[in-house]
């Protein structure tokens, strides 16, 4: 049985010998390296550029600047994934610390890294401003002539009548939660290689959205999509971080110039910091409730951090104002979501995207409330969860939805019933629980192609990226039972857009769903295809016949049977082959919020006990129990990492994580400043539990346990010490200064 | 970054302040910097060489007086930039002067914008250098003050 | 280009570091240098290696003293019986530098020449009154450990002279140590303060008290007259508040991404207090 078996991932021994072929390693002959010249300065005036002296240095083969944009059948000098803001190179203006201004394209790194300082750029500065909330006042310094009042999106949620809402409450409690720009952190920075060949361009590089990047690629070198091929080799980790267009456009533009010989661009972990970052985020949050716990009102405003482009925050934006009400029953619901432009780098997708923060605020307030009514957090939870059946805030049908099991089997875990030990000398003890729930991509569709040889050998054909999740893995298990061969006859050939079927992007979660549903179909496909085939050899009409175990047989008398290898063998096929797809249909009334959000939800849980030292105010996490709904689990092994995973990822924007910004400036550009967590700093008891249903739909895991992660250790604290932290990170400074001042 | 100090000088006001008005002069006092002069009125072009351990940073850069109170108050803004770090470096200075027991206090803020690689460096370090070069600068200033004939009527530049 | 030398002998490292020092860094284990270069805060020209001197690593006892290479990477430091047995704060101190890739890389001469402030070692040795050996173009000197940190990555180093040796005074019998590495963020951080204390009893009586605060300011401290408070007496529940809210009132503390300069100076309070509860109780 291919599903439910805990496999080890497909490439595990590459992977821990160190063969996996990471964009990292890989090199072109005659490849040119790419160095990008950033700007020093928040907001600012090009007042003069010149490479000239830039451009005899030696090595150099290009160097690339906006004028190189306005020559005939020259590309289009702005990008962007949706809003297309975003120049290659920087424009007349520069609007972050670090934005790219000029390339040099060279034989070597070094060649290119010193011609850079060769650029003499001018430039006059211009008032900044790096706060969202502030950047919307009046007065505030503008980044883009089109955007007053630097609000870049506006979603809305209006359901209900809120004021009666709050007018029906006995209580109603409104509080602010801040969470700041961190990083994504993969281990492998961004890397591209850009190749210009008879017209065409062909494009290496670690991303997560392969089709996407072509699309987008195709429309700024004015080129048919087909004229564009997109690879992408296994990733190094990605978190969101490489879930757009973002360095390909620079690799590209700057190949072009070169036009012929191939253009590495690779990212330091300095530059990563000004590439993309998770959004910052202010959210205020009332809610009105009954002494009886039931919820009357809720009211959402959220101010976006989202750098000075748009970045993907067009489509987060408004994922990120469903993400924001929590998985409660709500009679009246009022959002509204802003993205905000920033001097700051562009933000985007984040593992957990937009849940991670919103969470951090409507998990954190659940608790206060819970204090204020006296009640059981855990308690007042399971009362109001919504449940199937129930209708959201979006006036949409739940269905499929397991917030209370996920949020029980964790405090289960944890043992919430059983006595606490509360803690001798300076250590107090507190326990703490979050849920939170996360929409996915709401219209999509994903294909894949599975092909069978002679050998028997099964290729599955798919665009999803290997990120060290595992899902080529998961996948090819998904692809060996609905074929009915054993997982050692499927190999995964992965994202190459002159070679495998369409997928939008590999990102919230939603690739075991969609792509492992559009698997399932075309293994449907091809066995029908090898029955067809087999019916003439075995007599029986097709109708008779059944395929599973790698034969076709006659479904009245299975010992009637022939192999797929010798179907294929006595037809004279070379091979067969099928292609499946799986589709979804939603979307949102943009002035109302009214519709349908997504297909399905992401829902997870986390239960925690932390012990609090009251005189220095240092946080540690002892025992973790974090819960996903994961409908039918296709490989129990992969998937607990999941979830452990997410947990520890959690636990860095939770308690110490945060990019510090000085006058625009990234002071902690590093991962020696910018801390993220080390193995030292798991649980010392860390559970990972997974919810099926009888449904049996897979669902992805790769982010179910993050958003709880950061509110379940902030209501621990509270519990443990009675101090409320607001603000991300919960530095044990914050923890000191709070227990004081209480 | 906001960084704040002060110092005592033993010497009323009025003769700190005539000390004040002489950049050229007074910018001796601040460790690292070098050939300063004055390119146009109230505006001086300098060199400022700041090393700490085995980095070292060589400021070239502007410093424009922006507002002054004589005998109280002095802003200025100072901008430089160190090529070989690629690195920016923008202030606003602003000193205060307060008569205080016989001798004069000197307070100053400075909100620093660092850009570029030895932003990195941190907080800490930019604060002890500007601490340490704060004491130098005063135990200099009080020298000076020291080794002037003690004329009241020192002229004034402007 | 940069280039690269590896001198085999300690002469020729020392010629060629005072050829021109300026654009010339050593390089011992490369733990901080190479993070150095690739974060571009240096660019020398010319890299010294220390790797192939002979007779630079490995710790040894010497009659009274202990001597340790200055090419001895820390892990070696943390699993040297006789560092064990004899200085358990300083065996201690070494396994929690940051991360065992660092610990099996970076050197103690190396951690020393750098001088950062958010670091270990420095602190222990500080208190147990090390002398830092060194080789230069006019000989050798001996530097006390309380003597060697200036500022900020700022030794009393002078031009062309190498680290070779670290030389630590055996103590009397019953003296006991603590070093406590109090990290705000990560397990794998820096310290935000770190404390040694090494005291020595007679009839419960201490005989002698050394407290050394790193990482809280500009470098280690030790603050003597402080220390002497303890001379001749028992280390009463009072006494150790006592030196611990002097240790937190003297020290100027700093401000960086581990915690503000206020958060430091109830950080030194509390684990001056810690680390001398430590020494009254046991060894470490």
């Amino acid at each position: 049985m291919a599903i439910g078996e805990s496999l080890p991932m497909l490439d595990s021994r590459e992977r821990v010998t160190g063969q996996v072929p990471y964009m990292a390693n890989m090199r072109l002959p005659g490849m040119l390296y790419a160095k990008v010249l950033r700007s020093p300065l928040p907001h600012a005036q090009i007042t003069r550029l010149d490479a000239s002296a830039a451009a005899a240095m030696p090595g150099v083969i290009a160097v690339l600047a906006a004028a190189d944009f306005d020559a005939p059948g020259a590309p289009e000098l702005f990008y962007g994934f949706r809003l297309r803001d975003q120049p290659v190179v920087a424009k007349d203006k520069v609007r972050y610390v670090g934005e790219p201004v000029a390339l040099i394209a060279a034989d070597t790194p070094e060649q290119a890294e010193a011609a850079l300082y060769a650029i003499e750029v001018e430039y006059e500065e211009l008032p900044a401003i790096y706060d969202p909330v502030e950047a919307v006042q009046p007065g505030a310094p503008q980044l883009h002539d089109a955007t007053p009042e630097n609000r870049m999106v506006h979603a809305k949620l209006r359901h209900g009548d809120i004021e009666a809402g709050f007018a029906e409450a006995d209580l109603v409690i409104e509080e602010t939660y801040t969470s700041p720009l961190a990083q994504q952190t993969s281990l492998e920075p961004h890397i591209t290689i850009a190749e210009w060949k008879d017209g065409k361009l062909t494009v290496w590089s670690g991303a997560q959205a392969p089709f996407g990047i072509r699309n987008n690629l195709a429309e700024l070198f004015h080129l048919e999509r087909e004229q564009v091929r997109v690879i992408v080799p296994p990733l190094g980790g990605a978190y969101g971080g490489k879930g757009h267009i973002r360095i390909e456009p620079m690799a590209a533009a700057l190949a072009w110039k070169v036009g012929g010989r191939p253009v590495r661009l690779a990212l330091e972990r300095a530059e990563e910091f000004v590439t993309v970052t998770k959004h910052a985020a202010t959210i205020i949050i009332k809610t009105g409730v009954r002494n009886d716990g039931t919820f009357t009102a809720r009211q959402v405003t959220t101010y976006w951090g989202s750098g000075a482009y748009a970045d993907a925050s067009p489509g987060l934006v408004p994922a990120g104002m469903v993400r924001s009400v929590g998985p409660y029953r709500i009679p009246n619901v009022h959002i509204d979501s802003y993205g905000i432009y920033t001097n700051l780098p562009p933000s985007a997708a984040y593992r957990g995207a937009m849940s991670s923060q919103s969470a951090w605020a409507y998990e954190s307030h659940m608790d206060t409330i819970a204090r204020r009514l006296g009640r059981d957090p855990l308690d007042l939870r399971l009362q109001n969860l919504l449940v199937s059946g129930d209708h959201f805030a979006t006036g949409e049908e739940m269905h499929d939805v397991h917030f209370v099991e996920c949020l029980e089997a964790s405090a289960r875990r944890l043992g919430w019933d059983q006595p606490l030990d509360r803690g001798v000398g300076s250590i107090r003890r507190g326990r703490g629980c979050a849920v939170m729930m996360k929409s996915t991509v709401a219209t999509s569709r994903s294909e894949a192609r599975l092909e069978i040889d002679t050998q028997g050998q099964v290729t599955l054909y798919t665009s999803t990226v290997e990120m060290g999740q595992g899902a080529h893995t998961a996948l090819a298990q998904v692809a060996a039972a609905s074929v009915g061969v054993p997982v050692s006859s499927v190999r995964v050939v992965g994202p190459d857009t002159a070679v495998t079927p369409f997928d939008p992007t590999t990102s919230a979660s939603r690739s075991t769903n969609m792509m492992g549903a559009a698997i399932l179909n075309s293994g449907a496909a091809l066995k029908r295809k090898l029955i067809e085939a087999a019916a003439p050899l075995l007599e029986e009409p097709t109708d008779h016949l059944s395929a599973a175990d790698g034969a076709v047989f006659v479904t009245a008398s299975p010992a009637e049977r022939i192999s797929y290898v010798d179907i294929l063998r006595r037809s004279a096929l070379d091979k067969l082959d099928a292609t499946g797809e799986f589709s979804t249909k939603g979307g949102l009334d943009p002035e109302t919020g009214q519709g349908i959000a997504t297909p399905h939800w992401h829902q997870g849980a986390g239960a925690c006990e932390v012990e609090v030292d009251i005189e220095t105010g240092k946080v540690c996490v002892t025992r973790y129990a974090a819960a996903s709904f994961a409908g039918k689990v296709i490989n129990p092994v992969l998937a607990d990492l999941q979830n452990d995973g997410n947990v520890i990822f959690g636990m860095g924007p939770a308690l110490f994580e945060e990019m510090v910004i000085d006058n625009g400036q990234i002071v902690n550009p590093n991962l020696s400043d910018y801390m993220i967590p080390s193995f030292l700093d798991v649980p010392a008891e860390l559970n990972s539990v997974l919810v099926e249903s009888e449904k049996g739909e897979f669902h992805g895991i790769g982010e179910m346990t993050l958003p709880p992660v950061a509110p379940a250790i902030a209501n621990a604290i509270l519990d443990a010490v009675g101090v409320r932290i607001a603000s991300l990170p919960i530095t044990s400074e914050k923890v000191l200064r709070a227990l004081l001042e209480a | 970054m906001l960084l704040k100090d002060s110092f005592t000088v033993n010497a009323p006001p009025d003769r700190v302040w005539a000390m004040l008005e002489n950049i050229p002069r007074l910018s001796q006092c601040v460790p690292g910097v070098e050939a300063v002069e004055a390119t146009a009125p109230d505006t001086y072009r300098g060199v400022l060489k700041v090393k700490v351990g085995p980095i070292a940073a060589v400021f070239t850069g502007q410093v424009y007086i922006t507002d002054r109170a004589p005998g109280e108050r002095l802003t200025a803004e100072v901008e430089g930039q160190d090529k070989s770090s690629a690195s920016l470096v923008k202030a606003t200075f602003t000193g205060t002067l307060a008569p205080s027991e016989g001798g004069t206090i000197f307070n100053y803020e400075m909100d620093i914008a660092l850009r570029g690689r030895l932003a990195q460096f941190g907080l800490a370090v930019v604060q002890g250098v500007a601490k340490n070069m704060t004491a130098s600068f005063a135990e200099c200033l009080q020298a000076m003050i020291a080794s002037e004939p003690l004329s009241r009527n020192n002229p004034t530049t402007h | 280009m940069m280039r690269f030398l590896q001198p085999e002998t300690l002469r020729e490292a020392i010629d060629l570091l005072s050829a021109d020092s300026s654009s010339t860094t050593l390089i011992a284990g490369g733990a901080t240098v190479v993070l150095m270069l690739q974060q571009k805060l240096i660019t020398p020209e010319v890299l010294v290696s220390l790797a192939r001197i002979p007779g630079l690593r490995g710790v040894r006892e010497d009659g009274d003293r202990i001597h340790i290479g200055a090419l001895t990477v820390h892990r070696e430091v943390e699993e040297s019986p006789l560092i064990r047995a004899r200085y358990p704060a300083l065996s201690h101190a070494a396994s929690v530098v940051g991360n065992i890739r660092v610990r099996n890389q970076g050197t103690l001469g190396g951690n020393l020449g750098e001088a950062d402030y958010a670091s270990d070692p420095g602190a222990v040795l500080m208190a147990l009154n090390a002398t830092i050996i060194t080789a230069g173009p006019s000989g050798g000197r001996r530097i006390p450990a309380s003597e060697f940190f200036v500022g900020f990555y700022t030794t009393a180093l002078k031009e062309g002279e190498i680290i070779t040796d670290i030389e630590i005074p055996v103590l009397p019998e019953g003296t006991r140590m603590a070093y406590l590495k109090y990290k705000s963020r990560s397990s794998e951080d820096r310290p935000c303060v770190g404390v040694t204390a090494v005291a020595a009893f007679a009839n419960d009586r201490c005989t002698d008290l050394r407290v050394a605060v790193g990482a809280a300011s500009e470098i280690p401290r030790r603050l003597p007259k402080v220390e002497s408070m303890a001379q001749s007496q028992a280390l009463t529940d009072e006494l150790i508040r006592e030196i611990a809210e002097s240790y937190a009132a003297n020290i100027d503390t700093l401000d960086d991404l581990r915690g503000s300069a206020w958060y430091r100076t109830q950080m030194i309070r509390v684990h001056v207090r810690r680390a001398l509860e430590e020494v009254r109780h046991g060894n470490r």
